[in-house]
């Protein structure tokens, strides 16, 4: 195999299985906000903020695999 | 890239510009002159028409500082050290946020080099001011828990207390095991440090990357097709604008917990 295929492969094989983890990270933390939400109505703004505080974090790892893409396919 | 046609030149490192007594300026630096040029305008208006009667951009202000500085006296629970801190976690804020939706500012990423070059460009999707940011946060936590009280710090670090209370011959395995996790906590730091700079520095490339890519990939996709994708640019750079300087907050606020008498 070329390095030029490896490249492309290696670039997508990378976002792909990252992203897995956080998007069921992700489903977990809202779902449970919106149980939270649900049995407890008046602290609703409350749970919201504090959920996307947490969203943005669990993000973070699909964040990494991305970056890990972009430098395979542009800087190596 | 094969199947987009003149494209320009996808890098992750910035261009340079020009070069001063020997020192390379590049684009991400210019840009950042720009922002710096934003918030001192905004400073001084703020200072300017500042009234007892608010208008709504003093409203938002003010909206910003108290959010910040009741999470400061949440997390540090004494009003003084709250305000030692305050003006850093602001100013993080205030200077990721501009930088991130420098892209909105119009005409500005139009302004050509001779040789072709972008003259401004995004400054937070260059990985040099994400890291230097990140590295300054952690070293200052360090330092900050070395002046307090330096002898805990170090006894903290490399675990020095666990080895002169070992009384019995259970006790070696149980000091093995705390060297063990002390060694992982020191790797801990290095990836806090990676972490907070790839965090903001990914979500700003993917962002400008993805807008990039979508506007060359045909001719039809240029003018209203990218739309969604600056609202989902803009909205990531304002949540990562404040998960930055929160998670300062929690790093510090960490350290001057575990070196408190």
């Amino acid at each position: 195999m070329e390095v030029e295929a490896a490249r492309l492969l290696a670039a997508g094989i990378a976002i792909g299985f990252g992203a897995i983890g956080s998007g069921i990270g992700e489903g977990i933390i809202a779902g449970r906000a919106l149980e939270a939400m649900a049995r407890n109505p008046e602290e609703s703004s409350n749970i919201f903020s504090k959920m996307f505080v947490a969203l943005a974090i669990c993000e973070s790892t699909a964040i990494y695999a991305l970056v890990v893409s972009f430098i395979i396919l542009f800087a190596v | 890239m094969y199947l987009l046609s003149s494209i320009p030149a996808i890098s992750i490192k910035s261009a340079t510009v020009f070069t001063i007594f020997g020192y390379s300026i590049n684009s991400a630096m210019m840009g950042m002159f720009i922002v710096n040029l934003v918030l001192i305008a905004l400073g001084v208006y703020m200072f300017k028409t500042a009234n007892l009667v608010p208008t709504r951009v003093q409203v938002l202000f003010e909206s910003i500082y108290d959010f910040f500085l009741d999470n400061l006296v949440s997390s540090f629970s004494s009003k003084e050290v709250a305000a030692k801190f305050l003006p850093l976690i602001l100013t993080l804020f205030l200077s990721i946020l501009v930088a991130n939706q420098f892209s909105l500012i119009p005409l500005l990423s139009d302004l050509h080099h001779s040789g072709g070059q972008a003259l401004f460009s995004v400054p937070t999707s260059d990985f040099s001011l994400p890291i230097s940011m990140a590295l300054f946060v952690v070293i200052l936590s360090h330092l900050i828990a070395l002046k307090i009280n330096p002898i805990k710090h170090v006894s903290n670090t490399f675990k020095i207390s666990e080895i002169f209370s070992v009384r019995s011959f259970g006790d070696l395995g149980n000091l093995c095991l705390e060297l063990f996790l002390g060694i992982l906590d020191i790797v801990g730091e290095f990836a806090k440090v990676v972490s907070l700079s790839a965090r903001l520095f990914g979500n700003v490339l993917a962002g400008e990357l993805m807008v990039l890519i979508i506007t060359y990939i045909a001719v039809f996709t240029t003018y209203f097709v990218p739309i969604p994708f600056i609202f989902l640019s803009i909205f990531s750079g304002v949540i990562q604008a404040i998960i930055f300087p929160l998670l300062t907050v929690q790093y510090l606020a960490g350290m001057m917990e575990s070196v408190k008498k």
